[in-house]
């Protein structure tokens, strides 16, 4: 069989059986076994339960769980309200200012997760019931919660940035650093738009009522005692990457604890509580780690089959210039962001992409938050935007699938802006790594 | 589906359990890490066996993770099409997908036993330190996980071929 078939025939039968409604992790899992046994004969499984067995082996990987445990226990503690409340004080008296309120504290949740999902969840039912009360433009509320919940994977830590690491042999710590900026750019960006769209329509963001304006000193005391520790956690954690005193995955396992320790301080740990993130960690990993294994098996078959030379022939013979191969990838990217999840896609394709990338002479690092901000998109795009969905969940009664969609075109158009800008100019996410780690 | 909740099946809760206990060993892990990170700081004394412990605990706890997640049916799929299909033909491709699922778990299963057994009868090490047989215990776990997942997914075959719901009761808090 030709490789140009063999890419066909794969394609086709992922895109039938993902169309089917079989989970992506078998999906990817059965289509590697079949063409490893039609190619190699029964000997080819092996390859695959090689491939799983080496994977489950990586080091790094156990960052994975260790993050989504710190998460998990930090949303079941009160501090995204008391974030949220703590942040209350100066957005009173401007116009939009619950808008950007909550833009503030998406950063500084995800600074403290690195997955989407239970940010999202967590603003929808802090934030978009007030910013509803204080007559906010629905839109415009919809709109800040998905695309700042959709941050936790662009701030550090970020669960898109170790599998992306590790799928491209690229040091996570310099990841870490290399997107705070860009993710500190998109959120910037959103709050221009925010500010902007409030002054210019008065009955988008209209202002506080004077009596809440501010809180008692008594309370705003008591907030800052319960954020100081989860705040401190969150810096610890990025802080022990960055100067090398802990791996990224020790720095994840004592993330947990210290989140397992503030909500204890905090009085809000309960052996419920520990059982419900621990749960949830599990099934977690069970979506991530099935989707990696079937995903590297698959990948696996198809380059021993001469997958990658095929398309990295493919991608060098176009008749565009070094720049102009990174946007058709990231053309690439954007359309399987519509139907696929980013593991999915960063597995399939970072093996193949990263090396032509090198070849340009491009830094893998500064592709890697390009995919990362290209997932930000993803997230909120239809057909399977899961932003959406997980804000679906939790809204008020009355607020449509469609309203939310409606509601993501701006912000989605502010991604490409966002993207377009460190496309263009590397250096915003290349400084950082340059000066801090030589 | 509109009767009284009925007593979760015997497979599930099997399944469940399995998946609850496995989620405590990332717990375990992590008490690891904040052993090593103290021994190394605070006594000067780093572990041999730290670093390859957690990877060992971590390895179980992902491949049995599939298992947990399979039994909350909560693997990702794209729904885009399947939801919009009459429940007749979504009954049809349910037991066509959990076919899938066990050919690719079953071939998975084969050749893992082999080479699980080799492994363990000469307690195969990574060649490191502690000399913990990683690659032994990774390729039992697989094993078990796939076996564990082949059992919950014929059984999901055949309530899907009789028109009953295939992970019942499933909890929601999922989040990727």
């Amino acid at each position: 069989m030709s490789i140009e078939l063999i890419t066909l025939l794969m394609v086709g039968s992922i895109a039938v059986l993902l169309i089917m409604g079989l989970p992506l992790a078998f999906v990817t899992g059965f289509v590697a076994l079949s063409f490893a046994v039609g190619n190699f004969g029964l000997n080819g499984i092996f390859l695959i339960e090689s491939r799983i067995v080496t994977l489950v082996r990586e080091f790094v990987l156990v960052a994975v769980p260790m993050f989504i445990l710190m998460a998990s226990v930090l949303e079941r503690s009160g501090v995204a309200r008391d974030l949220y409340r703590a942040m209350h004080i100066w957005s009173g008296g401007l116009r939009g200012g619950l808008a950007i309120q909550t833009m503030v504290v998406a950063v500084l949740m995800a600074a403290m997760t690195g997955i989407i999902g239970g940010e999202i969840i967590l603003l929808g039912l802090v934030a978009l019931p007030e910013m509803l009360r204080r007559h906010y433009d629905k839109g415009l509320a919809i709109g800040t919660i998905c695309a700042g919940g959709s941050l936790g994977t662009m701030i550090p830590p970020s669960i898109v940035l170790i599998i992306y690491g590790l799928t491209a042999n690229v040091d996570i710590g310099r990841l870490f650093l290399a997107t705070v900026f860009p993710g500190l750019l998109l959120a910037s960006i959103y709050i221009a738009y925010i500010v902007v769209r409030c002054q210019r329509d008065h009955t988008l963001g209209p202002l506080a009522p004077p009596e809440e304006r501010n809180l008692p000193r008594a309370e705003k005391f008591h907030l800052l005692r319960g954020l100081v520790l989860p705040l401190g956690v969150a810096a610890g954690v990025l802080g022990s990457i960055y100067m090398g005193i802990a791996s990224v995955s020790e720095a994840a396992g004592m993330g947990a604890v210290g989140a397992i320790a503030s909500a204890a301080v905090r009085r809000e740990l309960s052996w419920t509580m520990l059982r419900g993130a621990l749960f949830q960690t599990m099934n977690t990993c069970g979506m991530l780690l099935w989707i990696t294994f079937g995903a590297t098996a698959l990948i696996g078959v198809y380059n021993l089959l001469g997958g990658d030379t095929f398309v990295k022939g493919l991608i060098t013979g176009l008749p565009l210039p070094p720049l102009g191969i990174i946007v058709v990838m990231m053309a690439v990217l954007m359309v399987l962001g519509l139907f696929m999840d980013w593991i999915g896609i960063c597995l399939l394709t970072m093996p193949i992409f990263v090396p032509v990338v090198i070849a340009l002479g491009y830094s893998p690092i500064w592709f890697g938050i390009l995919f990362c901000m290209n997932m930000q998109i993803s997230y909120l795009t239809p057909p399977f935007g899961p932003a959406a969905f997980y804000l679906k969940g939790v809204a008020p009664e009355g607020i449509t699938l469609g309203d939310i969609y409606r509601a993501l075109w701006p912000f989605i158009g502010l991604q490409a802006i966002g993207l377009a800008i460190v496309l263009f100019f590397p250096e915003v996410a290349l400084w950082l790594p340059e000066v801090l780690r030589k | 589906m509109s009767d009284p909740p009925t007593p979760e099946p015997l497979i599930d809760r099997i399944a469940r359990r399995i998946g609850e206990s496995c989620s405590y060993l990332f717990l375990l892990c992590m008490l690891i890490i904040a052993y090593e990170v103290f021994a190394r700081y605070a006594l000067n004394a780093p572990t041999v066996w730290a670093h390859d412990l957690t990877i060992s605990l971590c390895a179980v706890g992902f491949l049995m993770s599939g298992l947990y997640t399979l039994r909350r049916g909560a693997h990702i799929r794209i729904t885009l099409v399947y939801d919009r299909l009459p429940a007749t033909v979504r009954r049809v491709l349910d037991v066509i997908n959990g076919a899938i699922m066990l050919g690719f778990l079953g071939l998975l299963a084969y050749q893992t036993a082999q080479s699980a057994y080799k492994s363990v009868s000469i307690m195969e090490t990574a060649g490191t330190a502690s000399r913990i047989p990683i690659p032994a215990i990774a390729k039992t776990a697989l094993l078990v996980a796939c076996v564990t997942m082949f059992i919950l997914g014929a059984v999901q075959i055949w309530r899907a071929a009789n028109g009953r719901e295939i992970a019942p009761d499933r909890d929601d808090n999922s989040d990727p």
